[in-house]
């Protein structure tokens, strides 16, 4: 069913059409016998009129017969007659009638056709039976005075379905309203916002479906209250004890003259077990369904900037050479979110791309729209992985990853939640370099209009959760 | 004004049952209610056209003319309705085979243009021939008399009978169960086309291109033909109280290829299963 | 659709059939939406042909349920309609634009 409201008016309407329609067409037809009959009644009497003033007039005895009475000019209700002896000659006649008599001389009603028209005559004997009358009213004019009689009562019948149809809409739009407020109350809501549903005056269809969606909305609230708790003690419980390995492998490291190759090989595995842990957490706090951030004005190309100082380390040690161009770019998004985003490019970029390679990375206006390059001259993903990549912990080439580099599969799923987040496109294709990759995200701009744009350094900005 | 219930209704019901049965055809299928405003649009504008012409139709072909593009009407709305049969008869044995006989309906993409077209072409060749009609009657009135006045509100009681009618069987078809729906629209769409074929049969009779015998039967005293129940089944399925021979012979041609499309479909359908 | 195909060899075998013989002519007139003759009489057992003639400007629509016709006739036209062969007995007729008015009988007579 598509509308609850269409199908309550169509099936109404139509039912009150019916039942409107079918009185109208029975009372037509009750009224128009009832007309039919007062008619008749109508031409009985004007036969006892007929009875006071014809014989006298036949007395006289200046009268020449057949009598023509003279026209009438009446035109809506033409009463016309005949009289004719017992013997069947014409005594008298009205202007209208013909010479010869209109129908067989047998009382009754009927119906006869005269001139252009259909008439309804009445014969009857006179009263004292030596003479008949033929009475004659035309056909359609009694049934036009008839009908325009009972169509006064019929049409506001026909006029009021339009009416009625008018009000049912906006009864029925109230009726509904709960419906659509609930609808509406949850359609608004935040992906976060979990509190219940708090409605006045429910109505008892609703109060079932409300009370189950609060139920709902209650267990998915503690669910996810439970789980983002556990994050943050995980968070917690495994950063302390990685930092307690991580100091007392230094010291050992430092005892020993000569580090051993276990002690090596244990140094690399927490620092791995460090980067997991800390990408882990960021996947989980940018996760599109709790993601507690604040959207606010960025200057993105700053945002870039600062990337690059950040990584300098990394570029040298491996002898890149960065790039950076652009124009001055904002968009409205979450600082920390983003930050996390552009350290992970830069930060696959530097750890795909052999010594000596160059890096760019760029911002540029278009119109309505704020791209984001990032360009490197490393290996580069094949083309038949480039939907792959964003699912967690998937590698390039499985656990044996070319670049034998450190990794776990997870910095370009958190790449795509944020850019999730920020309902911004992101595309991958070919490095405009001899290899590589290009990662190109679209945001939309911020607008000229709304010109906060507050001057947002990333270190004048901490938010970052623990 | 009860004169121009009856026309105005005749006319108005037989379209609406077509409409509706179509609409909730496709709407089961899921296909957007959207083809049918511009088929009712067409056979809006196709009636007037046909009423505009009348004078020209009527005198062609030896006076022959007017029966001659009623009976081409008539065909192509049966030849689409049966079309539109054998698919909805192929659906439900597929369905039945599948033991899924009350789940939701579908239909590929191509198909589904082919069955709106059809549709499309039964409403819109349907109502222009029953429209043209109430046209013609509207332009024998005076439009200042009393009896267009009555006319009118006998015209818009007609009408909202009609509709009202329409509206409820749509809804009807909606809600009724798949299970049951799919056989009861092949049988409608059989008996539609026979009734049609018998108007086709009736035409020809008419302007002498075929011999009658004599009425097989007469049901009058059954179902009198202007009863309200005899308008209703006219409307519906063109029952005809009195046929003749030639008529059956039209009703059985245009109700066997769906009676052989449906055997034939039962048959595959057993075999299938006994193997 | 193959068995509407084969009707046409039997409808053009029924044409022929028509054209054979030409069936006896009776005239009927609509004036001020009056059938003149109101009653006709025709013979048993035979087709007839009716010619039926539309003096009045506005149309009217023959119309018939026992004799099964039902035509349009535009104003001021003549339209043919073939009737029968009929069984003796009365089959009355009626215009439906002015059902009121235009009633008509046909008397089938041995």
């Amino acid at each position: 069913m598509k509308s609850i409201r269409g199908f309550l008016i169509i099936v109404l309407l139509a039912i009150v059409t019916l039942a409107n329609f079918a009185a109208a067409v029975r009372g037509y037809l009750g009224s128009m016998d009832e007309a039919e009959r007062l008619f008749n009644q109508r031409l009985l009497q004007q036969v006892d009129l007929l009875n006071y003033t014809l014989p006298a007039f036949q007395s006289n005895p200046a009268t020449q017969f057949p009598f023509v009475f003279p026209e009438h000019d009446l035109d809506e209700t033409a009463f016309e007659f005949q009289w004719i002896s017992h013997e069947g000659v014409l005594l008298a006649r009205s202007a209208a009638m013909p010479e010869e008599i209109v129908s067989p001389l047998e009382s009754g009603f009927k119906t006869i056709n005269i001139g252009h028209y259909r008439w309804h005559a009445l014969v009857a004997p006179s009263a004292d039976k030596l003479s008949w009358y033929i009475l004659a009213e035309r056909d359609d004019q009694r049934y036009r005075l008839a009908e325009s009689m009972i169509l006064k009562a019929v049409y506001p019948m026909v006029l009021s379905i339009p009416v009625v149809g008018i009000i049912l809409w906006f009864v029925l739009g109230i009726g509904l309203k709960p419906i659509t407020n609930l609808a509406r109350e949850l359609s608004q809501r935040e992906a976060t916002d979990l509190r219940p549903i708090v409605q006045h005056n429910v109505p008892i269809e609703l109060v079932k479906l409300t009370h189950s969606a609060n139920e709902l909305l209650r267990r998915l609230d503690a669910s996810f209250l439970r789980e983002k708790r556990f994050s943050g003690d995980a968070a917690h419980e495994l950063r302390t004890p990685i930092a307690a390995l991580k100091i007392h492998c230094d010291n050992l490291m430092k005892e020993q003259v000569v580090p051993s190759d276990s002690v090596i090989k244990l140094h690399e595995g927490i620092e791995r077990m460090n980067y997991l842990v800390e990408q882990i957490l960021l996947l989980n706090r940018t996760a599109p369904d709790h993601f507690m951030g604040h959207f606010g004005p960025v200057n993105l190309t700053q945002l870039v900037k600062k990337v690059i100082v950040e990584h300098s380390h990394a570029i040298e040690a491996k002898h890149h050479q960065i790039q950076f161009e652009g124009d001055e770019c904002w968009i409205s998004g979450d600082h920390t979110g983003l930050e996390t985003m552009l350290n992970n490019l830069l930060g696959n970029a530097i750890k795909y791309t052999d010594n000596g390679g160059i890096i760019s990375m760029n911002t540029w206006q278009r119109e309505k729209q704020v791209v984001l390059e990032v360009m490197d001259s490393g290996v580069g993903i094949l083309e038949d992985q480039y939907d792959r990549v964003f699912d967690r912990f998937y590698r390039t080439g499985g656990d044996r990853h070319s670049s034998r580099t450190p990794g776990c599969g997870l910095g370009l799923s958190i790449v795509k939640q944020v850019v999730d987040l920020h309902a911004a496109q992101i595309e991958l294709t070919k490095s405009r370099f001899d290899s590589g990759l290009l990662v190109i995200i679209k945001f939309t701009a911020l607008q000229e209009s709304d010109d906060k744009k507050i001057s947002i350094h990333g270190g004048d900005y901490n938010e970052r959760e623990a | 004004m009860v004169d121009a219930v009856l026309l105005i209704l005749r006319e108005v019901l037989e379209a609406a049952l077509i409409v509706s049965l179509l609409l909730a055809l496709t709407y089961k299928l899921g296909i957007s209610y959207r083809w049918s405003i511009s088929a009712l649009l067409a056979g809006f504008l196709g009636s007037m056209f046909l009423a505009y012409l009348a004078p020209f139709i009527t005198e062609a072909m030896d006076g022959r003319g007017q029966e001659l593009l009623n009976a081409c009407l008539y065909m192509i709305v049966i030849i689409c309705v049966l079309w539109v049969g054998f698919g909805v008869t192929t659906i439900y044995f597929l369905r039945k085979k599948c033991h899924q006989p009350d789940s939701e309906l579908h239909i590929e993409k191509n198909k589904q243009d082919l069955l709106t077209i059809l549709c499309a072409l039964v409403v819109s060749f349907s109502l222009a021939r029953e429209g043209s009609e109430i046209w013609i009657y509207f332009s024998s009135f005076d439009i200042q008399s009393q009896s267009f006045f009555s006319a009118l509100i006998g015209a818009a009681i007609g009408i909202g009978i009609g509709m009202s009618l329409g509206g409820i069987t749509y809804y009807a078809l909606v809600f009724m169960r798949n299970k049951y729906f799919l056989p009861g629209f092949i049988i409608v769409v059989t008996l539609l086309a026979g009734g049609l074929s018998l108007q086709i049969a009736k035409q020809f009779l008419q302007i002498g291109l075929l011999e009658s015998n004599g009425p097989l039967w007469d049901s009058s005293f059954l179902i009198n033909e202007k009863s309200w129940l005899g308008e209703l089944l006219y409307a519906l399925f063109g029952y005809d109280a009195q046929p003749t021979a030639i008529q059956s012979y039209f009703y059985l041609a245009a109700t066997s290829p769906m009676l052989l499309a449906f055997f034939y479909c039962w048959r595959a359908n057993r075999e299938n299963k006994n193997a | 659709m193959n068995a509407k195909l084969k009707c046409v060899p039997l409808i053009i075998v029924f044409f022929c059939l028509s054209a054979k013989a030409e069936a006896p002519t009776f005239d009927i007139e609509i004036r001020d939406h009056l059938f003149h003759p109101s009653v006709l009489v025709i013979p048993a057992g035979t087709k007839v042909k009716l010619v039926v003639t539309n003096s009045d400007a506005s149309p009217e629509e023959f119309e018939s349920y026992e004799l099964n016709r039902e035509k349009v006739i535009m104003g001021k036209a003549k339209a043919i309609i073939y009737i029968g062969p009929l069984a003796p007995g009365e089959y009355p007729f009626f215009g439906e634009f002015n059902p009121k008015t235009a009633q008509g009988l046909i008397r089938v007579e041995k």
